[in-house]
């Protein structure tokens, strides 16, 4: 997945494309606006699709690029491909859970759940630490964000269903 | 005037106004290390309390609040690479790599030395400038401030790679940033651009999910790969490098010092804010590398990558008070927030602020001053314990690191909008550490957006296409010009010179 500085990347040549497209779809429903309006999103658009032409072909001549030239941050770390590929998606499946109960449940339930989950399932802690940092998470976040600052926390559509 | 000065720092001295600026400090501390709920949510929240108070009371709540923000935002930008604050997140380059290398406690002495050179800086300029701000600030017009707009993207993306690659990136990530910031309503015929039928997007991307998801849900699925902790290197036993920190700041004293202005500069003019300050002073930083060998460390933990934009974030609040209490104009939306604060005590900002109320106005000063004294000596002693939570192990900070992200999106606007934003933004920037995109200039790109659209506007309704000959827009295009192309030269020259050696060694 990672593209190789100074190096042919058809990876990166299709993310390139996939920003080409977005672009040039942008500058289509910009269209029917009034020039007021569109004047900007079209100047942009055009240029997110220039920018990224020029990316794209450079990313399949691999070419124009000097090494150790990324102000940023990359991933690079020791492990097999295929380990780091199932780590990656099991943590997509979290952060994926997490939205899913916090739909179901509410937010401020989810991220206690969240917190027990995580700690003693992919973190193997014991009950007794799970369920303690779950309680302080859940003592911390009632009494700061419902008690002290009033936010309005969604309460899940499971809490609707049941009509609370 | 040094009689009002110093009247100013004894009215800030009193006992009961002391107090009430350590309260602010204590609010502003932990409203900094929390993501998304920013200093301006936070003294829109605390105006009320205002009410009743002296005018120099209610001053050294506020800003005393508002002044730290900006320091404690920084410290989870550098500790796990989520900006506490919109304003924090080019701290995230550098300062976040110093703490993956076991550097954390040089990287927070440096960071809490240069804001509080910074906030001196921002100080400092406040006291000076106010009586001769006013001709500066009538220069720039809505088409000075476009162009100022633009060239700050052209800038970022010129440093944000080497070759026609790395330009052709950073390009594309700014302006990707900036048609990304044209969703919602548009501010001219009232259209609705991009919003798909979905109420969420009138109002446009909030700025907060976008960078909290672009920066650091990127580190945290990386955390999860890992699975070790932050600091792959940390020293045993005592936490070392703090004070290096506080030393590579003075050895690198000018470019803190030219960031500081930089900061106090853009905190005058209205609308740019903190969130360009700290891209303009990190590019300002990039290019005062002297070699190629040395600019390629910045990304990687240059500590000179940090103190820049440390430095501008704090020195801004000075450079912005500036307009607000001269003019009335508030320099940014914390600012337009602050004016509230001047009403509700009774003072009407402008010429009054600079004679019958110049003790309040110098008071402010002072404030700005100790705040930033008092925040950084609390900061010191709690260094060890805040480095320390590097090496806790990633299973056990995930769960707590993406509480904090979703909590911080959610917090921004108190939308689940919100935080599916901020997991949409996680998945770009995630795809663009992937590919080596660099998401500085896209975050430049949505900070910018509104602003380079509002001023265009203005522009070509003030003046039709005449603006494009005023002397100081055809300086501006040219050094945007000159920001893009220079690098791309100076390369084609790097590698004719390096063919012509290889010429010459083949010949002989």
């Amino acid at each position: 997945m990672r593209s190789e500085r100074g190096e042919r990347s058809i990876p990166e040549a299709l993310f390139s494309a996939l920003l080409l497209a977005l672009g040039l779809w942008a500058f289509a429903l910009a269209a029917p606006w009034p020039i007021k309006a569109a004047l900007y999103p079209r100047a942009m658009a055009g240029a997110v699709v220039v920018a990224c032409a020029a990316c794209c072909v450079l990313a399949l001549s691999g070419r124009g690029e000097k090494p150790g030239s990324r102000v940023d941050l990359s991933f690079e770390h020791d492990l097999p491909p295929e380990v780091v590929r199932r780590r990656t998606l099991e943590a997509c499946a979290w952060v994926g859970g997490f939205l899913v109960a916090g739909w179901l449940v509410g937010l401020l339930p989810a991220m206690v759940v969240l917190v027990l989950a995580y700690l003693r399932w992919a973190g193997g802690e014991s009950w007794t630490f799970s369920l303690g940092a779950a309680a302080v998470t859940w003592v911390a976040l009632e009494g700061f964000m419902v008690r002290l600052l009033h936010l309005p926390i969604p309460t899940g559509v499971l809490g609707v269903w049941l009509g609370r | 005037m040094v009689e009002a000065l110093l009247e100013g720092l004894v009215r800030v001295l009193e006992p009961n106004v002391l107090t009430y600026m350590l309260l602010g400090v204590f609010l502003g501390f932990w409203v900094g290390i929390l993501p998304g709920l920013g200093g301006t949510v936070t003294l829109a929240l605390m105006l009320p309390f205002v009410y009743g108070m002296e005018p120099v009371q209610a001053f050294a709540f506020l800003l005393g609040m508002h002044s730290v923000v900006a320091t404690t935002g920084d410290l989870t930008s550098i500790l796990f690479g989520i900006p506490g604050e919109g304003i924090s997140a080019a701290l995230v380059l550098d300062g976040h790599a110093m703490a993956k290398k076991g550097e954390a406690g040089r990287a927070l002495g440096a960071n809490l030395m240069s804001s509080l050179i910074g906030a001196l800086v921002g100080a400092a300029a406040l006291a000076a400038a106010i009586p001769v701000v006013r001709p500066l600030v009538l220069t720039f017009g809505a088409p000075e401030l476009f162009l100022l707009a633009v060239m700050g993207i052209a800038f970022i993306a010129s440093l944000s790679g080497r070759g026609a690659r790395g330009l052709a990136r950073g390009v594309a990530a700014g302006a990707l940033g900036l048609l990304v910031s044209s969703v919602g309503q548009d501010p001219q015929a009232g259209i609705l651009r991009y919003t798909f039928g979905q109420l969420y997007l009138w109002g446009g991307i909030d700025l907060v999910p976008a960078v909290v998801g672009l920066f650091a849900i990127p580190e945290i699925l990386d955390l999860m790969v890992r699975r070790t902790s932050i600091a792959t290197t940390m020293p045993a036993g005592r936490l070392t490098g703090v004070w290096d920190g506080v030393k590579d700041c003075f050895r690198h004293l000018g470019l803190t010092l030219r960031c500081s202005l930089i900061g106090t500069f853009i905190g005058i003019m209205p609308g740019l804010g903190g969130g360009v300050a700290q891209w303009v002073s990190y590019g300002h930083a990039v290019q005062s590398a002297r070699t190629a060998e040395e600019r390629a460390r910045f990304g990687q933990g240059d500590v000179r990558g940090l103190l820049g934009p440390s430095a501008a974030n704090n020195s801004k609040e000075g450079g912005a008070l500036i307009p607000t209490v001269a003019f009335g104009v508030p320099g940014s939306s914390a600012m337009a927030v602050l004016l509230g604060g001047f009403f509700l005590t009774g003072l009407v900002p402008g010429p009054d602020m600079l004679s019958r109320h110049l003790p309040v106005t110098y008071s402010m000063v002072w404030t700005l001053v100790l705040a930033n004294v008092v925040t950084v000596a609390l900061c010191f002693p709690l260094l060890p314990y805040l480095a320390r939570l590097t090496t806790i192990r990633a299973t056990r900070l995930v769960p707590f690191l993406m509480l904090l992200v979703f909590l911080g999106a959610y917090t921004a606007n108190n939308s689940w909008g919100d935080v599916l934003a901020a997991v949409a933004f996680g998945a770009l920037g995630y795809a663009m550490v992937s590919f080596g995109w660099p998401r500085a200039p896209l975050v430049l790109g949505l900070v910018l957006g509104d602003i380079a659209e509002r001023y265009l506007w203005i522009s070509v309704a003030r003046y039709g296409w005449d603006w494009l000959g005023r002397p100081a827009v055809v300086v501006l295009m040219a050094l945007t010009v000159a920001v893009l192309v220079v690098p791309l030269l100076q390369e084609w020259r790097e590698r004719r010179s390096g063919a012509v050696l290889r010429e010459a060694a083949h010949a002989e």
